[in-house]
């Protein structure tokens, strides 16, 4: 049941954060494992999805830290994800191809930190609430408001 | 309105996070400052580039790695933290097995002051028993 909710949650956010798919697998692997071994912990008052984020958010920052993983790896994500959206027409198109790669190498710049707020922002949708909860931050520093 | 001021309302704006107010203020300064409508615009442009891009389904031979792991936990003869040093746990309390081996390193500590107060003890009284005159054969 966890599986069928989740796993296509956190393999996104796995995928998003490393841009590498066999990456995004083993970290998606990990992260349940990690989950199942957590669960007897689980307070029951928070938010599940939030935890979730949290000890998602938290496996892939350290593995990043811990490997630091290659950058040619987001070159596959370029080739696979960001070339695969056909648009209207062919200019327009070239042109949000265009945004989408230097997005994504922008994002390559960024602390672990910093891009995974990115992500689960502009590309998940989450809420600052949710964010700010999986974080251990107050909304304020997150709002653009 | 100052082009920097504007500039931090800028992500609040296209968010819809600003009061009516605030909004219209930052709205007549876009229609007079054309850096600033290109800044929205592509900021605009950003933010529709990550939130296009698609979700990805993950893999089947995914799912069933997923799905055997309860089963795989039920049955473990040894600890993922053992095994992989990346599953090492979270809590700022020591692994139980270095904190069952620190127990039995005390207990053995313990064990070893309690022996040494007992041999001190009973050589204490010992001592005064050696000393007492012996009754002459």
């Amino acid at each position: 049941m966890l599986v069928n909710a989740y796993s296509k949650k956190v393999f996104n956010l796995a995928y998003h954060f490393s841009g590498s798919a066999q990456e995004a697998e083993d970290m998606t692997q990990e992260i349940f494992l990690k989950l199942y071994g957590s669960l007897q912990k689980y307070d029951f008052t928070r938010n599940f999805t939030a935890w979730l984020l949290t000890l998602s958010k938290n496996h892939l920052i350290d593995e990043y830290r811990r490997t630091k993983w290659e950058r040619t790896q987001r070159d596959e994500f370029n080739d696979r994800v960001i070339a695969q959206n056909a648009f209207s027409g062919p200019e327009r198109s070239a042109v949000r191809e265009e945004n989408k790669k230097l997005v994504w190498q922008s994002l390559d710049r960024l602390s672990p930190e910093i891009r995974m707020t990115v992500i689960l922002r502009d590309i998940q949708g989450r809420t600052y609430d949710e964010i700010a909860e999986s974080l251990g931050l107050p909304v304020g520093p997150l709002s653009p408001g | 309105m100052s082009d920097a001021h504007a500039e931090e309302l800028l992500s609040a704006y296209l968010e819809g996070e600003l009061d009516e107010s605030r909004a219209a203020e930052v709205g007549r300064h876009l229609a007079s400052c054309p850096n600033c409508r290109l800044l929205v615009e592509s900021m605009k442009d950003a933010r529709e580039a990550l939130g296009a891009l698609p979700e990805v389904e993950p893999s089947p031979a995914l799912l069933q790695r997923l799905y055997a792991i309860p089963e795989k936990k039920r049955f473990r003869l040894v600890p993922d933290f053992l095994l992989r040093p990346s599953l090492q746990p979270l809590s700022p309390q020591p692994p139980p097995f270095l904190s069952s081996s620190l127990s039995w390193l005390s207990a053995r500590a313990a064990g070893r002051s309690r022996r040494a107060s007992t041999v001190s003890s009973t050589s204490a009284t010992a001592k005064p028993r050696s000393s007492t005159p012996r009754p002459a054969p």
